[in-house]
């Protein structure tokens, strides 16, 4: 941590909110011990029932156990973050990199095909995208991957861009540095704190995204425990029992906002504020 | 001026062509023959080459894809697979339903985003300081989806208040004009259509706002706290100016730009989010429709969709941009 520079300013709301997001993680990790029920094991008997201290979030309309559901829900929410934001994060900072440190016809042909990419709603540009590959939630997760590609790329070129042209780097040069030790010893870790910004900021965005397109029905389908299509499944009986919606919606909303705000604080801990703009 | 717009339109050709090039790649790639889609699968052979070289699907790539461009530029964007009815019409009706929400939903959001983030920034109080900035985290976490559901179920299931789906009650649907029915209902002097159709408006626009009005009141905020920081500010309150003339004349004449460059990206969020809150309350809007071709696979209709909704977002952006421009000269040099 100190290595990476975490002031005292800010470091309290990033051990907040890195422990927030940690408690998701465990939960995902130990769903199968946490989970009373078996999340898929219908029981018609006791159908629809509201929250009681048997099951703590109610049951569905199959009369599974609902906390069992979110419980296993965030498996499936977590993974898709995780590898949507690596797949995004790792593509989008070699093409933002590529960009930023050769300049030039590189960048122009590298910015402009993410200024195509960003003309076209996010969510829109997912499901054209899964209408070629097909619906369905590894597919989902391809798809918001894609999508998010844009905003590495813009923000570590951005950041490239300006630590080409400082001078200890130009320092580095006229010392006889290769230019692949320029880029791995200088360059890059200097984007690092950037990266690791976004990267949890991205989280949120691609959870948010991936539960978005399972509740449109084009990602993760119906038996499946994710928020997403649990959130679909639960419009047709909004009025019988409101606990359906409002727990998987709750699921989405702590998850998201714990990692929008744990980048919001790295951001406040790793980034010097000269560097924001 | 007038060489700052050119240079503008200038590059916004090659996104555009981007655009166009990438949607016709997703749909070749999806179907290479999309000729065997439209006639069925029991169409004969001769029947399958007649259609192809009808639709010009015999030519090489380049050829199609100049005729691709054509027919963009000319109207004619192709037929859709499931009613076989011509593209563009289609799209602009259901567009209509889309431009209305989401001119609705920026200028609500722009509103309060803009009111909420100068009081956040110039605030002396803490607690509203911190309320605004807690609240605006709150409203960009928060699924469209779960916000939606909420207010459906609350105000329109539970209590009644408001109706849950359509743009207008179906005896009230005004004369069609323009596809927007705010306008519509006021031409025609259908005050009962207007109050219906606005009744319909409130929910689907509340449940959009929210996350678009809190991203602007961030922005608002971030800007006005970088501008208040410099001397010239300090020079304006030092001379005695009131708070307020420092706020509205200085802070914000030059904070609100950056804010105001940001409608195109917030315009294309906003546009992700309407479709979700489209099939929530079926409005039948571009959203809905795009969800419904996913899952048909009706390519020609999806490819209109990306391309409508790119030009939208180009088309936004410029004019933002020259508006940003014409109030900041330093903007033209960049």
């Amino acid at each position: 941590m100190a290595r990476l520079g975490i002031g005292i300013y800010g470091a309290r709301s990033t051990a907040i909110w890195l422990a927030a997001t940690l408690v998701v993680i465990t939960i995902a990790i130990c769903a199968p011990w946490l989970a009373p029920c078996d999340p898929y094991e219908a029981h018609l008997e006791r159908a629809l029932l509201g929250p009681s201290r048997e099951h703590w979030f109610g049951t569905d309309e199959y009369g599974r156990d609902v906390f069992s559901r979110i419980v296993h829900g965030a498996r499936i929410s977590l993974r898709a973050g995780f590898v949507s934001v690596s797949t995004s994060c790792g593509i989008g900072t070699v093409l933002g990199g590529l960009a930023g440190y050769f300049g030039g016809k590189t960048d122009g042909f590298i910015m402009r095909l993410m200024d195509g990419i960003m003309a076209i709603p996010s969510l829109v540009l997912a499901a054209a995208v899964l209408a070629v590959l097909g619906t369905g939630l590894e597919n989902g997760i391809t798809a918001v991957s894609l999508v998010l590609i844009p905003d590495y790329a813009r923000t570590i070129r951005a950041r490239v861009t300006a630590i080409r042209n400082a001078q200890y780097i130009e320092a580095a040069r006229s010392l006889g540095n290769s230019e692949l030790r320029i880029v791995g010893r200088h360059i890059l870790p200097n984007t690092a704190p950037l990266i690791i910004t976004r990267a949890a900021a991205g989280m949120s965005t691609a959870i948010v995204d991936t539960a978005a397109l399972g509740f449109l029905g084009l990602g993760a389908t119906a038996p499946t425990a994710e928020w997403g299509a649990m959130l679909a499944g639960a419009r047709t009986y909004a009025f019988l029992s409101p606990h359906l919606l409002l727990f998987p919606g709750l699921a989405i909303t702590v998850t998201g906002l714990s990692f929008n705000l744990l980048g919001d604080a790295l951001s406040k801990a790793l980034i010097p504020p000269q560097n924001l703009s | 001026m007038l060489k700052y717009i050119l240079r503008r339109l200038s590059q916004i050709f090659p996104v555009v062509f981007g655009v166009t090039a990438l949607v016709m790649f997703l749909l070749r790639v999806s179907t290479p023959d999309p000729g065997a889609l439209i006639v069925g699968q029991r169409a004969g052979g001769q029947q399958l080459t007649a259609l192809r070289a009808d639709l010009g699907l015999d030519l090489p790539w380049y050829r199609q894809f100049c005729n691709f461009i054509y027919g963009v530029v000319t109207g004619d964007w192709g037929q859709s697979y499931m009613t076989k009815t011509p593209v563009l019409p289609e799209l602009l009706d259901r567009a209509a339903a889309t431009i209305e929400l989401s001119l609705l939903t920026m200028a609500v959001s722009l509103a309060f985003g803009i009111l909420l983030g100068t009081i956040g920034a110039v605030t002396k109080n803490k607690l509203w300081s911190w309320l605004i900035a807690a609240g605006t985290s709150l409203g960009l976490s928060i699924p469209g989806f779960g916000l939606s559901l909420l207010l459906v179920t609350g105000f329109g299931v539970t209590m009644r208040l408001v109706p849950v789906a359509g743009r207008v009650g179906f005896e009230l649907a005004p004369t069609h004009h323009t596809g927007l029915l705010v306008l519509d209902s006021l031409f025609t002097r259908n005050w009962s259509a207007l109050v219906s159709v606005i009744h319909h408006l409130l929910l689907p626009t509340l449940t959009l706002s929210i996350p678009t009005g809190a991203i602007i009141a961030r922005i608002t905020r971030l800007s006005l706290l970088e501008v208040v920081s410099h001397d010239y500010i300090r020079t304006a309150r030092a001379k005695g100016l009131r708070s307020k003339t420092v706020v509205y004349k200085h802070a914000l004449r030059n904070g609100l730009p950056p804010v105001l460059a940001t409608i195109g990206i917030q315009w294309s969020r906003l546009l992700s989010g309407a479709m979700v809150v489209e099939t929530v309350f079926a409005w039948p809007g571009l959203g809905l429709l795009l969800v419904d071709a996913v899952q048909s696979g009706d390519f020609p209709i999806i490819q209109g969709i990306v391309l409508i909704t790119a030009f939208a977002y180009t088309v936004v952006s410029l004019v933002v941009d020259v508006l940003c421009a014409l109030t900041l000269p330093a903007v033209r040099y960049i």
